[in-house]
């Protein structure tokens, strides 16, 4: 049986969706339509780079909502890591992404003053499905808005009874496979994109890859530490595996700017980070291998 | 992989593996280096009493007066001079002239240390040419803190990356950032060609 795949842009990367195997009764045309407009439809409420996206709507002034089930999710996971990390991982560094010069129109250009985000309390409310808006604000979920579409795509794909399937959305990948075969998955080089400096290998979870290889512009990237106000320089790129892409983006995110040990006791998930002098630090049962010198 | 030699001293093992986590662990960038934590500590000692000693098997009283002995267990079978204080000349004890000073192969041992309890960790390391080319080490620690200990100095063994090309390997996918924001790469692309960047 050929895998079917579907390719297509969207959330600002590429998209490719292997499906390994499939009933006779398959409609690849149909669903493969339902995929799209499910990716669609997510940028549509999420996007902070659409002015008109649902979350710029009710942020732009204070307000109450009702989130809908599937936001609940991804407001969960922030609020946790928020927690976690002492502040460090929060929506509301969209501000200080625009004022650095990540904004919807990719100016790259950074203001003279840089705003730290204010305190999650002092502008949110949020008790699921209770959203207060307290002051007008900007969300930004790019660090596992990526992970968390991927999540809601593969449950698309098992609702259809489809259980052999690879998602990849820009190198951020979800692998199940029913016949249990493991997929060997080249952990880019940051300095060499024709070159991987390991492998990993999935079955049946996510791998997420973090690095501001490629999103650098003057002294930043799209990751900025709200503490620091600066963009991570220590570590170049992280790679993390984990059941769900949403956890394994978060982390993968995090690892840039949090010690691992804050992770380590609260989920399961492997880990792969790569320093700015070349070594690397891998967990202990990581499932791959890591090429040394 | 398991292959068992018996010809190294196992402190020399230990020591060598020890003095490596050391060196590792004195480059690491967010290593967490606490002199609190026991474990943390008495690996430092060990290896710095063995260091002194040139690694040459005479390490019988590595770490005493610590709380933590280093005691080292052979896993090999038939052991010639494990730990006996020899000047073990790399266990080449027959005479023959040979240019490396350790057999190739992978060499296993368990170091103990006292920490209200024995606690073990596992230690395995692939000698090729003379030159450490493989170290694992395997947490056993009974006690819930010790194990998070063991993990942190497991995971403070640390080498330099080289990269393979794609091409040269079968993969399903490749992880990584290069296929990123659409709407990024054509922005910088905009602001280049203006020169701006």
């Amino acid at each position: 049986m050929d895998p079917k795949s579907l390719n297509f842009e969207a959330i600002g990367t590429h998209w490719q969706i292997d499906i390994l195997d499939y009933s006779p009764f398959f409609n690849e045309a149909n669903f493969f339509e339902v995929i799209k407009n499910r990716v669609e439809e997510f940028e549509q409420i999420y996007s902070r780079f659409r002015e008109n996206s649902w979350l710029r709507q009710i942020t732009g002034k204070a307000g109450e909502y009702y989130l809908p089930v599937e936001t609940k999710k991804i407001f969960d996971l922030y609020f946790e890591f928020y927690q976690l990390t002492g502040g460090i991982f929060t929506p509301l560094i969209a501000e200080t992404l625009i004022d650095a010069g990540y904004d919807e129109k990719y100016s790259l250009k950074a203001k003279e003053v840089i705003k730290k985000p204010k305190k999650i309390v002092e502008v949110l409310d949020y008790n699921f499905p209770k959203l207060v808006i307290k002051e007008k604000t900007i969300l930004d979920f790019g660090a596992c808005g990526k992970g968390y579409i991927i999540d809601l795509v593969a449950q698309i794909l098992q609702d259809e009874n489809i259980f052999s399937f690879c998602i990849d959305a820009g190198g951020d990948i979800f692998y199940q496979n029913r016949g249990k075969e493991k997929m060997p998955i080249g952990l880019e080089n940051p300095h060499d994109f024709s070159e991987v400096i390991g492998v990993a290998k999935i079955l049946n979870q996510s791998i997420c890859s973090s690095s501001g290889s490629r999103r650098k512009w003057g002294n930043f990237t799209h990751l900025i530490n709200p503490k620091t106000l600066e963009s991570p320089k220590e570590v170049i790129a992280t790679w993390v595996i984990a059941d769900t892409a949403i956890l394994a983006d978060a982390l993968a995110t995090s690892l840039h700017m949090v010690d691992k040990r804050v992770f380590l006791e609260k989920y399961k998930f492997e880990y792969v980070i790569m320093y700015a002098d070349n070594t690397v630090d891998k967990s202990v049962n990581f499932p791959g291998e890591i090429f040394l010198s | 992989m398991k292959k068992q030699n018996s010809y190294l001293p196992n402190l020399m093992i230990l020591s060598a593996v020890l003095t490596l986590a050391f060196v590792a662990t004195g480059c690491g960038v967010t290593t967490p280096a606490t002199n609190s934590d026991n474990s943390t500590s008495t690996v430092s000692t060990n290896v710095n009493t063995s260091t002194k000693g040139n690694g040459l098997g005479n390490g019988n009283g590595n770490g005493n007066g610590n709380n933590a002995s280093g005691n080292v267990k052979n896993t090999n079978t038939g052991s010639s001079n494990s730990g006996n204080g020899m000047m073990g000349n790399g266990g080449n004890g027959n005479g023959m002239m040979n240019r490396f000073a350790y057999k190739d192969g992978t060499y296993s041992a368990n170091g103990e240390y006292f920490v209200e309890g024995k606690e073990v960790i596992g230690v395995s390391l692939t000698v090729q040419n003379d030159i450490i080319t493989d170290v694992s080490v395997t947490p056993q620690a009974r006690d819930k803190t010790s194990k998070g200990y063991q993990l942190m100095f497991v995971d403070n063994f640390k080498s330099q990356v080289i990269g393979k090309k794609i091409a040269d390997l079968k993969l399903g996918k490749v992880s990584g950032a290069s296929l990123t924001t659409q709407g990024f790469n054509n922005a910088v692309s905009i602001i280049k060609s203006q020169a701006a960047l």
